[in-house]
C-alpha cells in the first residue's frame, strides 16, 4: 500500500474528499444500473403472471357459462 | 391532422430542437475560445481589445510572482517564449499554480495592457509520474546541465 | 454456399428468445469478473498505484473518470450501430439493444462529466469551465438523453425505436469532435493520455490499474447491457408463448 495507515488513505492529504466523493458518486450511479433493470425484469414478470391469472379466469368464467347454459 | 403524420411532426421538431440546443452550445464554445484566447506576444501586438473579457495564457515566468503581504493580491508574468503579459489577480490560486508551469486568465485588459484576472486557472499537461521518478528525473536532468556546465567551463580552460 | 445459410446465424442473433437463454448462462461469470475487475483496479489505483509528482493524490480520481469516458464514447457507437442494423434489417433484439445501451451510456457521461468537474476544482481551480472537451461531453450526455426520451413521447414501439435509431446516427457525429476536442481546440482539459499510436504518456506502475479498470468498466457496461436488454424482451415479448411458459414455470416468489 502506498499510504501508512487507513486515515492516510482516507484524508489523501487533502485530496481524500475529492477522491472519495467521485468514487461514492459513481458507485450509486453503477449500483443504480444494476438494480434498476433488475426490479424492470420483475415488474415485467408480474405483469405477464398477472395477463396469464387474467386469461384462465376469464376461459374459466366462459366454460362456466357454457356449462350453465342448457340449464337454465 | 393524422395521427402517424402528427408523430412524424413531432419527430422533426424534435431533431430540430435538440440539434439547435447542440450547434448553440458549439457556437457558444467556440466564441469562448477561439475569438477570446489571445497568447501574450498578440496582446501586446495589440490584438486583444480593451475592456472586453479575454482569456489568455502561457507559462507563469519564474521568479515572477509578486504576492501582496496583506491581501490576496497576486501578480506575475506569462510568457509564451516570446511576450510577457503581466497579469493581477486577486483570489485563491488553484494547487497547481506555480512558476514554471502553464495557467490561463480571464479578465480584461487595462491602459497599461495588464490583465486584470477576475478567474486564474492551471492548466496540466496530460504525463503522469509518481514524485520519486520525478525526482530522479530532475536530478538527472541537474545533473547533466552542470556536466554540460563543467565541458563548457573546461573547454574555456 | 447457400446465401441463406450465411445469414441464419445472423437471424438467430436476432432471436430475443436465444439471447435471453443464453445470456442466462454467461450472466453469473460475467458478473463475477466485473467485480473482481472494478474492486482490484480500484484497490490498485487508489491505495497501492504512487500519487502524481505535480497533481498528488487527486489525480487518483482518473481511475474513475478515463473508464467512464472510454466506454461512455464506445456505448454510444454501439447503441447507434444497433439502431442503424434496426433499420436496415428491421431486427427486433437490436433495436431493443439499442434502447438499452441509452441509459447506461447516459450515466456513464454523468460520471465522467461530475468526476471530472470533482477532479477540476483541485487541480485547475474550476469545477466547471466551457471549453470543447468538456461541453462536446455535456452534448453527448443530452443525446443520450434524446434516445431515452423519444421512448416515452410515443406509444407505438415500432415508430419510438426508428426514431431514437435516427437520433442515434446523427449524434454519431459528436464522438470523433469529442475525441479530437482536445487537439483542434485551445482547451484547459489536457490532450489524451493514451493513444492510439505510441506509449501512453503514464508511468508503468499507474497505467497497469488503469488498463484494469477500463476492461472493468467494459465488463460492467456487458453486464448492465444484457440486464437491460432482458427486462426490455420481457416487457416487449409479453405475448409470446416462450415468455408465458417463462414466467408460469417461474417459483413462486413469497
Amino acid at each position: 500500500m502506498y499510504f501508512d495507515s487507513l486515515q492516510q488513505l482516507i484524508w489523501m492529504n487533502g485530496h481524500g474528499i475529492y477522491v472519495w466523493s467521485s468514487f461514492a458518486i459513481s458507485a450509486v450511479i453503477m449500483i443504480g444500473l444494476v438494480v434498476k433493470p433488475l426490479r424492470q425484469k420483475q415488474a415485467a414478470m408480474r405483469n405477464i403472471e398477472l395477463q396469464i391469472k387474467l386469461q384462465a379466469s376469464k376461459q374459466a368464467a366462459k366454460q362456466k357459462e357454457v356449462a350453465d347454459a342448457p340449464h337454465s | 391532422m393524422h395521427p402517424i403524420r402528427k408523430q412524424r411532426l413531432q419527430i422533426v421538431l424534435l431533431i430540430v430542437v435538440a440539434s439547435s440546443v447542440a450547434v448553440g452550445l458549439m457556437a457558444y464554445m467556440l466564441g469562448q475560445n477561439a475569438n477570446y484566447f489571445f497568447t501574450p506576444s498578440q496582446v501586446l501586438q495589440g490584438e486583444a481589445p480593451e475592456n472586453v473579457t479575454i482569456r489568455a495564457g502561457g507559462m507563469v515566468v519564474e521568479g515572477s510572482i509578486a504576492r501582496s503581504t496583506d491581501s490576496l493580491e497576486v501578480s506575475f508574468l506569462v510568457t509564451d517564449g516570446m511576450a510577457n503579459l503581466r497579469v493581477s489577480y486577486s483570489g485563491i490560486l488553484p494547487d497547481l499554480f506555480a512558476e514554471g508551469e502553464a495557467a490561463i486568465a480571464t479578465g480584461q485588459l487595462d491602459q497599461q495592457s495588464v490583465l486584470q484576472a477576475t478567474q486564474v486557472l492551471a492548466k496540466h499537461d496530460e504525463n503522469y509520474t509518481p514524485p520519486e521518478v520525478a525526482d530522479a528525473m530532475n536530478k538527472a536532468y541537474e545533473m547533466k546541465q552542470k556536466e554540460k556546465q563543467q565541458q563548457y567551463q573546461e573547454g574555456y580552460e | 454456399m447457400n446465401f441463406n445459410l450465411q445469414w441464419t446465424w445472423f437471424h438467430r442473433l436476432g432471436s430475443p428468445r436465444w439471447f435471453y437463454q443464453q445470456t442466462q448462462r454467461w450472466l453469473p461469470w460475467l458478473a463475477v469478473a466485473t467485480l473482481a475487475l472494478l474492486v482490484t483496479g480500484l484497490v490498485w489505483g487508489l491505495a497501492i498505484a504512487p500519487p502524481d509528482a505535480k497533481q498528488g493524490n487527486s489525480f487518483r480520481i482518473i481511475y474513475l473518470h478515463v473508464p467512464a469516458s472510454v466506454v461512455a464514447l464506445a456505448g454510444y457507437y454501439i447503441m447507434a450501430i444497433s439502431g442503424a442494423v434496426g433499420l436496415i434489417w428491421r431486427i427486433k433484439l437490436s433495436f431493443m439493444l439499442m434502447r438499452s445501451a441509452a441509459p447506461i451510456g447516459a450515466a456513464l457521461t454523468f460520471i465522467a462529466l461530475v468526476t471530472g468537474a470533482i477532479w477540476g476544482k483541485p487541480t485547475w481551480g474550476t469545477y466547471w469551465v466551457w471549453d470543447a472537451r468538456i461541453t462536446s461531453m455535456l452534448i453527448l450526455l443530452f443525446l443520450y438523453f434524446g434516445v431515452i426520451a423519444l421512448r416515452h413521447t410515443y406509444s407505438n414501439n415500432e415508430a419510438a425505436d426508428k426514431a431514437g435509431a435516427v437520433l442515434s446516427l446523427v449524434g454519431m457525429v459528436n464522438v470523433p469532435i469529442i475525441y479530437k476536442s482536445v487537439d483542434w481546440w485551445q482547451t484547459l482539459h489536457q490532450p489524451a493520455t493514451i493513444k492510439f499510436t505510441g506509449a501512453p504518456s503514464m508511468h508503468p506502475d499507474m497505467f497497469a490499474p488503469l488498463v484494469v479498470m477500463i476492461i472493468g468498466f467494459y465488463s460492467f457496461y456487458s453486464l448492465a447491457l444484457i440486464l437491460f436488454a432482458r427486462a426490455e424482451i420481457l416487457r416487449r415479448e409479453y405475448r409470446a408463448s416462450w415468455v408465458k411458459q417463462l414466467v408460469s414455470n417461474q417459483p413462486a416468489e413469497k
